[in-house]
């Protein structure tokens, strides 16, 4: 009974039922950290741990309320899951421009967080993503395990839960 | 066919054109010129006794100091013999120079995403290339050849010394 022990500022018993009483803040924020819609989006090994094994039914992503959409119209989410080059850089910022707002980003594993690996000598990969689009958490790891993922998504729900009503529209500028 | 009466074989076959053979790890390896390469090419896979009719590994080396230009290394392989054989070739480079060679893609077709993947990355040249874009890097990339020895770009860190 979540919504009943967390939502209302106010419950007044009906019979058969009740009214909630709650600001809109407070639910807004609650809806969109519990339907976090992930982009279906890999890049490298991180992708497996991370967008199938975690999506899979033996870490069960779907009981946060994560569920995979195929595309960006659709997601609130973007998990980027591995090395990110140059190349493919231009094709995610185009990705991320068109997600809807709100939108939220995990930077996951050490590629994604600053090259990883890839730091030193290398031309062709970008040192970080977030020289190119916002990261709301940053998972370590190369690759991170399924449970880390896990966290990583109660941390961005918890962020979400904090933030005041039109906060998010900031992000965009 | 063993690899060293193979290595005898082609030996015969380009007399006067093989600058240097030799046999490394039972795979027959020879040099020549690179006025020779398509032409030797040419007849490793026509040859009935050699026949090396697909392309295992063709790649470049950055030799521009040590031997004065870039040496390229073609591993071809039989299906129907099941043996393998390396031709090399130097192309002389000095400096930033984007020196030329003919293209090997007259031969074997595919060759041609090699040699996109030589002519990104190391500025190589190839003389009737039917589509010399290129194949990794991004379209619009305008940094040089990345594995050149000495480069840098933006956004290139070099490892220091531990």
């Amino acid at each position: 009974m979540g919504v009943i022990s967390k939502l209302p500022v106010y419950m007044e018993k009906v019979p058969g039922g009740g009214i909630l009483t709650t600001t809109a803040e407070k639910f807004f924020n609650w809806s969109r950290a519990s339907s976090l819609w992930y982009m279906l989006f890999g890049l490298a090994c991180c992708a497996i741990e991370g967008l199938m094994a975690t999506g899979a039914s033996r870490y069960d992503f779907d009981r946060f309320g994560m569920m995979f959409r195929a595309s960006p119209r659709q997601a609130d989410l973007m998990i980027v899951a591995g090395t990110l080059t140059h190349k493919m850089a231009k094709r995610v910022k185009i990705l991320y421009d068109q997600m809807s707002e709100p939108k939220y980003v995990i930077a996951m594993g050490g590629c994604a967080n600053n090259g990883g690996p890839f730091y030193y000598d290398c031309y062709s990969v970008l040192k970080g993503v977030d020289k190119i689009i916002p990261v709301d958490v940053y998972i370590p790891g190369c690759p991170p395990r399924p449970e880390s993922v896990l966290e990583a998504s109660l941390k961005l729900q918890e962020k979400i839960k904090k933030q005041k009503l039109g906060e998010w529209s900031a992000s965009t500028e | 066919m063993d690899s060293e009466s193979l290595l005898n074989h082609i030996n015969e076959l380009h007399k006067d054109i093989i600058i240097n053979s030799e046999l490394i790890t039972d795979v027959p390896t020879i040099e020549v010129k690179p006025e020779h390469w398509v032409e030797v090419c040419s007849s490793l896979k026509k040859d009935v006794k050699t026949n090396l009719h697909s392309i295992s590994n063709y790649g470049a080396v950055d030799y521009r100091e040590k031997l004065g230009g870039f040496q390229l290394v073609l591993t071809i392989f039989s299906h129907k013999h099941k043996h393998r054989v390396t031709v090399k070739t130097l192309v002389p480079a000095q400096g930033d120079e984007e020196p030329e060679i003919d293209t090997v893609t007259t031969v074997w077709l595919s060759a041609d995403w090699f040699e996109r993947e030589i002519i990104e990355l190391f500025g190589v040249k190839f003389k009737g290339h039917p589509d010399p874009r290129h194949l990794m890097l991004d379209d619009d990339w305008d940094e040089g050849f990345p594995l050149r020895r000495g480069w840098t770009g933006t956004d290139f860190i070099v490892k220091p010394e531990m």
